[in-house]
């Protein structure tokens, strides 16, 4: 699952700022930030770290889906 | 303080005294499209113009980009950082913990550099090594007084951007370059890049020249598929190869394990790196054999598989506790060094520190089963401060290649040759090298006229860069990227290598080079991103793969099961690689200083501990034959 969800933010951004990966953006209605691209999460818990209000909640595990076709 | 560069060309018996410088990826991408894709967002609040120019550029925002552009600021330049994420939290920055800074009021520095030497085999530049220690305590005070020793690593980025707005740097964050500029002198004089936040509006090209730029883009690692990579992918290597400079160090590598059920699992496997506030020190000299990011993980995946019994990385049963034996090596290295503490600047009573006891796996998690230890999370990372763009002298300078500049894991300075030898010399090598770019590309702007680019060659590089989103169809990055890992991380290919496997790699790389890259396509901002990383990740798979193919001896990290011994007589050298004009890769050979070679009045086992399968009956049939 790796990052699994974003509950109780308070839309600072800092999140956006700490993913390495581009995984978070804000989203431009609620202002809050959103899982944008879970596939590219690397668990490395930046996010959540950087989170002033403990709103963000990941798992170790991660699904890869087969590689089924070419391209 | 002026500084001179030191040379490394042409060598001497170069006196050490003498050149004292003064001073998983996860799931990954497939056919199916993903979930959430390109979702309106809004711009991360900062005012991103689409033409900057300034004195001196540099890129990354790590340890080394910190230094470098507060160092160049000093000398009164303008200076413009630019950043793939944002200040301090890219690469690995955010994760560096230990440190060895060297005091000489308590060390032997003859035993530093020996131990050093012997531990990287004799391939790493003693002339940065002695920088080192001539630098390193001032960095720790820099750091300290900067206030880094009150906080996580993680805390840093504030530190850092702190520091960096004080000295007055301009900073833009988000924007991934996908290009140098050249002048037509063939000066490098800026870069172009794109940024992703705004997908919305689409992504927006970001031209900037500059008088130098100094690439401070950290390292590269393929990860396992399964393993998110996108940390780390050769971005700098990449550039600088394309723009003309040489290459160095790609066939060395670096060596960290994870657990099976949770491999893909980043902060379980370095938790430990946060859980420490203050000073995570190293103290003592480096070992001479120890070091723990050496290939015996590879090794005894290649001879016995993975235990499947558990344990910390490595080895070790459920429940007994024990330790691979890099880690034991550590442990007994952590207990000599507190026999330092309370000497020199250990015993100020300010400092909280920790003496660098070695980390035990990850903390319990609840029931979290992680499965067994295995190799491989860092398939195809180089070691810290050795591959990278190769400079001539120790000013930072790419070789050939006026305007470029090069620090920290960019930078193939073989301050740590063909093994890292224990920790802490990562981040401060980044530190002391970056601060050297910045005063060397300070130094150079200084007399330069602003460069001159023309609109084509401008107009030519965001052609380039906006390539894969005017394509209406061909690969996507994720499936380009799990091929790349699936033929680059198993041990046999880049830890345990032998010709027939280093061609049969290298030459499904060139095909995806070839075929893949020209016909990548993104349909977003992120995309777009992951399109340069996958190539970045491609062209370095080929460096290393034929850097590997070149070295036909073993030494350090490099193993070759056909050439299982050191051979000081052909390759006691650094191995170059540049674009050729026809568009090859070129290599070539940088030879060392004779007093740099080991002991000739030693055994060969003294002088090389670490011993490789296979290697006494090669090294016994050739000197018989």
């Amino acid at each position: 699952m790796a990052i699994d969800r974003i509950h109780g933010c308070t839309g600072c951004g800092n999140c956006v700022r700490a993913c390495p990966t581009d995984v978070l953006r804000m989203d431009p209605e609620t202002e809050l930030a959103t899982i944008a691209h879970p596939d590219a999460c690397q668990i490395c818990h930046l996010c959540r770290l950087s989170c002033p209000v403990d709103a963000i909640t990941l798992t170790p595990e991660k699904a890869i889906r087969p590689m089924v076709s070419w391209a | 303080m002026t500084q001179t560069p030191t040379g490394r060309t042409p060598f001497s018996t170069l006196s050490r005294r003498d050149v004292l410088a003064i001073g998983a990826l996860g799931a990954t991408a497939l056919a199916a499209p993903v979930a959430i894709r390109n979702l309106g967002t809004r711009p991360m609040g900062q005012s991103v113009k689409e033409r900057y120019d300034t004195d001196i550029l540099v890129i990354g925002s790590g340890f080394a980009g910190t230094f470098a552009a507060v160092e160049a600021r000093k000398q009164g330049h303008r200076v413009l950082m630019l950043d793939k994420g944002s200040v301090g939290w890219s690469g690995l920055s955010p994760w560096a913990s230990d440190s060895r800074p060297f005091d000489p009021s308590i060390y032997d520095r003859d035993e530093w550099m020996e131990n050093l030497s012997t531990n990287c085999e004799y391939v790493n530049d003693r002339g940065w090594f002695d920088i080192f220690m001539d630098e390193s305590l001032d960095i720790f005070e820099t750091l300290d007084s900067w206030g880094v020793h009150r906080c996580k690593p993680f805390e840093r980025s504030r530190v850092f951007r702190r520091v960096l707005r004080q000295a007055g740097v301009e900073i833009v964050e988000r924007v991934m370059v996908s290009s140098l500029l050249k002048d037509s002198a063939d000066r490098i004089g800026g870069a172009v890049g794109f940024t992703f936040d705004d997908s919305s509006e689409d992504c927006r090209a970001i031209t900037v020249t500059a008088k130098a730029t100094i690439l401070c883009t950290g390292a590269g690692a393929y990860k396992s598929p399964g393993f998110p990579n996108w940390g780390q992918t050769f971005d700098g290597d990449a550039m600088a190869y394309e723009a003309g400079a040489a290459i160095t160090g790609k066939e060395f590598h670096d060596t960290h394990g994870t657990f099976s059920n949770i491999s893909a699992a980043s902060y379980e496997n370095w938790s430990w790196a946060q859980e420490v506030t203050g000073a995570f020190i190293m103290v003592g000299p480096p070992g001479r054999e120890s070091g723990g990011l050496t290939i015996e993980s590879a090794l005894r995946a290649a001879e016995t598989g993975v235990s499947r019994r558990g344990g910390p990385p490595g080895g070790g049963a459920p429940g007994e506790g024990g330790l691979p034996p890099e880690f034991a090596a550590m442990a007994k290295s952590a207990e000599i060094n507190q026999s330092y503490k309370g000497k020199g600047f250990l015993a100020r009573e300010d400092l909280i520190l920790d003496f660098g006891l070695p980390p035990e796996g990850p903390p319990p998690q609840g029931k979290l089963d992680k499965g067994y230890s295995v190799g491989g999370s860092t398939a195809g990372m180089g070691v810290h401060k050795s591959e990278g763009v190769f400079s001539a002298d120790h000013s930072c300078k790419a070789d050939g290649l006026d305007g470029l500049y090069v620090a920290g894991d960019a930078l193939g300075s073989m301050l740590c040759g063909a093994s890292y030898p224990g920790r802490g010399f990562s981040s401060y090598g980044s530190a002391i090298q970056g601060r050297r770019a910045g005063q060397f590309a300070g130094e150079a702007v200084a007399a330069m006229e602003p460069a001159e680019i023309a609109q084509s060659e401008i107009d030519t590089r965001i052609a380039a860069m906006w390539a894969p989103r005017e394509r209406a169809q061909g690969y996507s990055p994720d499936w380009a990227t799990q091929v790349l890992q699936a033929t680059m991380t198993p041990f046999h290919i880049l830890y345990v290598k032998e010709e027939r496997r280093l061609a049969g790699a290298l030459s499904s790389i060139e095909y995806l080079r070839k075929h893949i890259v020209p016909m990548l396509v993104a349909s977003s901002g992120h995309e777009l991103r992951l399109a340069h990383e996958a190539a970045n990740m491609l062209l370095n798979a080929e460096m290393k793969l034929r850097a590997g193919l070149y070295r036909t001896e073993s030494r350090g990290t490099h193993y070759r099961e056909d050439y299982p011994a050191r051979n000081d007589d052909d390759w006691h050298c650094w191995v170059l690689m540049r674009k050729s004009a026809e568009g090859g890769m070129e290599m070539s050979k940088h030879a060392l200083p004779e007093a740099w070679k080991p002991d000739t009045a030693a055994s060969y086992r003294d002088n090389y501990p670490r011993s490789y399968p296979g290697e006494d009956s090669y090294r016994a049939a050739r000197h018989t034959g």
